[in-house]
Parts: structure tokens; sequence; C-alpha cells
């Protein structure tokens, strides 16, 4: 939670600095720092809190404390992800929060957000919300490998390059179905296409340039968006339950 | 590695596992805890697999290194382990003082449990297996760790849970507690059981019960 209050607070003064340095496209700068200190947060919670904790709870045996109670193995995982996810949740509103509040403090002197070209507070706040989701994903993926593996750092090495690949294979795929470098066959590009979503497609979820230049957001594909990310932490979260049920912890 | 063992514990007794080390006695008892699945055969608690969640609402556990999370106070990690066996909040408060009294850790309630000495984690961790007041206790080495005072009052305590009508099974392996404590008793080598009965009739053909664990270890 100190961390959360330290980000927050640089968050805060770097957005304060920031809008004196540039008089034109303030929100877009604003918006990518808030963004990168968002992301920053809410990863650190993910590997070293998520990833971290339920690490050592695994190898620690502190999970022999839980279960020897009548409490599933299910229940354990899901639990474990529910206070994870809220923490996180309550870090990203902050952080947000403190975003906008830095943007509109500085830009005060000269009329306010509403002076900022194509800024919305709904599309930031969705934006927001679409980053949590995305980590959430990422979390549940963290849980994952921490029951397949039998160390913290491999999981915490897979997950990374999860994120990594969710995060640059769409840009990938989109280069391709352009063709201007390398030719490919459709059945290929459209198994590449599956396969970035089976991954999962992380960069769906990056909202920031429709934030940055104001473009328009397709409430049904966001629907659609939503629904991706919160079948997909659900799928993962019972796979890692179900690995972890038949796990001998001895 | 357990080699087809069988056991039975009977309702109120108080059943010591013995063994060297190695023989097998954390095995069986995480197997028992349904934490390992046997590759064959079944662990049943009062008829109920131990691989089922509701068979452990009538167990207390008590792990040979009992491990916490340790940024809890003593009361809030007994309030932790007697909400997740399903009491009341309302009678877990009732409950914390008199459990931590009775390990002599009531003037450490408030204190947190990484400041607390092996001993008194051991203790901690015995109050949390009896906090929702079970009616089967399975401790593993539950004198590990502890000074003269400390063993003095566990075995007292043991005491009273099986003047209370308790089950107790417990691995230990020094022998002193088990010829005060135990009715029956199990002798585990290489993952087999040498012997269970009564520990009365365990020690009958040799001076003591050391000599006669000692014989039947050397014999096999």
């Amino acid at each position: 939670m100190y961390g959360i209050g330290l980000l927050s607070g640089l968050l805060f003064i770097s957005n304060l600095f920031i809008t004196q340095f540039f008089s034109l496209e303030i929100g877009k700068v604003a918006i990518d720092v808030g963004f990168s200190v968002l992301s920053l947060a809410g990863l650190s919670i993910i590997f070293f809190l998520g990833i971290g904790l339920l690490s050592k709870d695994l190898h620690q045996k502190n999970i022999c404390m839980i279960i020897s109670h009548p409490v599933s193995r299910f229940k354990y995982v899901a639990g474990k992800f529910s206070g994870l996810a809220l923490f996180l949740m309550i870090a990203m509103g902050i952080l947000g929060i403190f975003a906008v509040l830095s943007l509109w403090m500085g830009t005060c002197a000269s009329g306010g957000m509403e002076t900022l070209r194509n800024f919305s507070l709904n599309i930031f706040f969705c934006a927001v919300f679409f980053n949590f989701l995305s980590l959430l994903i990422l979390l549940a993926l963290g849980f994952f490998f921490t029951t397949v593996t039998t160390s913290g750092y491999l999981s915490m090495l897979l997950t990374f390059f999860v994120y990594i690949i969710g995060h640059t294979l769409d840009t990938i795929i989109k280069a391709l179905i352009k063709g201007d470098f390398v030719q490919m066959d459709t059945i290929i590009l459209k198994g590449l296409k599956l396969v970035s979503w089976i991954l999962p497609n992380l960069s769906a979820f990056d909202l920031k340039t429709s934030l940055a230049y104001g473009l328009p957001l397709d409430t049904v594909y966001l629907i659609w968006l939503t629904c991706y990310g919160i079948l997909y932490t659900c799928i993962v979260l019972m796979a890692a339950g179900m690995i972890l049920h038949f796990k001998d912890i001895s | 590695m357990l080699k087809s063992i069988s056991l039975e514990v009977e309702q109120g007794e108080v059943f010591g596992f013995l063994g060297p080390n190695g023989a097998g006695k954390s095995t069986a008892i995480n197997t028992t805890l349904g934490f390992i699945k046997p590759d064959k055969g079944r662990v049943l608690i009062n008829g109920i697999s131990s691989r089922e969640t509701s068979a452990r609402k009538y167990i207390g556990y008590l792990p040979e290194h009992p491990v916490f999370y340790e940024h809890l106070k003593a009361c809030e990690l007994l309030e932790f382990s007697g909400l997740a066996s399903g009491m009341q909040k309302q009678k877990l408060k009732t409950r914390i003082d008199p459990i931590l009294e009775k390990m002599d850790l009531l003037p450490f309630k408030n204190r947190l449990v990484k400041t607390f000495s092996k001993g008194m984690k051991q203790r901690i961790g015995l109050a949390m297996a009896m906090v929702a007041d079970p009616p089967i206790l399975i401790l593993d080495e539950p004198m590990s760790g502890l000074d003269p005072m400390g063993r003095k009052l566990v075995t007292d305590l043991i005491l009273e849970l099986k003047s209370a009508g308790k089950t107790i099974f417990f691995s230990t392996h020094i022998l002193n507690d088990v010829e005060i404590l135990c009715d029956r008793i199990a002798v585990l080598h290489k993952g087999s059981i040498l012997y269970s009965g009564s520990t009365h009739d365990f020690i009958e053909k040799n001076e003591n019960l050391e000599d006669a664990f000692i014989n039947l270890i050397k014999n096999n």
C-alpha cells in the first residue's frame, strides 16, 4: 500500500511537471505517463505480490495450514485471487484518480481539462478498467503457472513471456496481414489470429491510443472484450484450481 | 514411501505413531489429511474420504514445522483458523482468550507471530488446531522445539483432551511421552508397520519402551 502511495505521489508530481513543459498535446503526454505508471504498479502487484505470495504458500507449505481446515483447494485459489484482484482494483482506482487530478491541476491555469483536444473522462476510466481486466488475466495466468511449476521464478518468467507475447503478437499479425514485408497464406494468418486470442491477446485491452487521439470506441466490441477477459480469467483460474486439486502437497 | 499400511484409530483414544527419522510418519499423516493421494487404498475419517473437504471439519492439525502468516497477531491467527473451520464469529470471540491462556500465550495475544520463539510458535500452532474444538487432533511431533515447561504443558493438555473424549493421533520419537500418554501405538519403519497394538503389550517382554522400540527396529 505504501508503494501505491509512493507511485501515486510520483505520478502526480511528474504529470504536474510535464504539463508545464509541453504547450501542445499535454493530454497525450499525461495519458502516456499515467498509463505507464498504472501498468508498472499493476505488474509489480502481479509479479511480486500475486505470484510471490502464492508461490511462497505452495513451496513453503503455508497452504497446509489452510487446507487442513474444511477449505477446498478451489476455494483457496478463488479466495487468494479475489483478494489480490480487489487490491489491484483499489490500486488502479487510486492511480487513475491521481492521474486525472494531476492533469486537471496542470491545466488549471490554461482553462482546465476542457481545453485538451479530444480528451474524455469517460474514455479515460474505460481505458483504466480495460487495463485492470488485462492485469486480471495476467494474474490468473501467474496463478496457473505457479501451480504447474515448482519454482516461483519460473512462473514469473513464464508469466512475463505471456505478457510480452500478448502485447506484441497482434501487432505482428497486423503487419503480416498488411503484407508489406512477407506474404503469408490466409489460413496461417487466421490460425495465428486464433493463437493470439488463445495466448491471450492483451494488446486488445490497450485503449491508450483511442484515448490519446479521441478515437470512437465501439460499445459492442467493448462488451465482447469484457466477456472475453472475464471468461479467460475464469477458465485459467479453474485450470489452476484443478491442477492444485490433484497435486500432492508434502 | 509407505508400503501397504493399515491402521484404525478408535474414537476417544490417544494413538502414538512411532518410528525413527525417515520412517514415513509425516508421509502417513500427510496422506491422512488428504495432502497426498495414495497410489492404492483409502483413508477414511468418520467414514468420509480424507480427500473430501467435509472430512476436515472433524480435524485439528499441527504440522511438524508449523508455518504461519507471520504478519498476523496471535489472536488474528486464531480468528483466521476458527473462521476457516466454519466457526461463528461470536462463538469464536469467546474461545480465543481461554485457548491462549491454556497455551500460556495470553500475554502475547496482540504480538505479531513473527516475533515468537520456536516453542511459542509450536504452542500457537497447537492452539490453532484446537480453536474450533474438533473431535480429532492429528499432531505431527507436537513436542518438537519445546522446552521442559512447554513439554509438560502439552502433555497435560493431551491428557485433558483425552479425558474430554477427543481422539488424538500423534507422531513422535520421544518415547517417554508415549508411555505416559498413549493407549495404543504403531511402530513404523522403512514405510512398513512393525507393530500395532496396546502400549502395555509392546513393553511387556522388555524392560521399558525404549528397549522394546530399539529391539524391534534392530530385528527388522
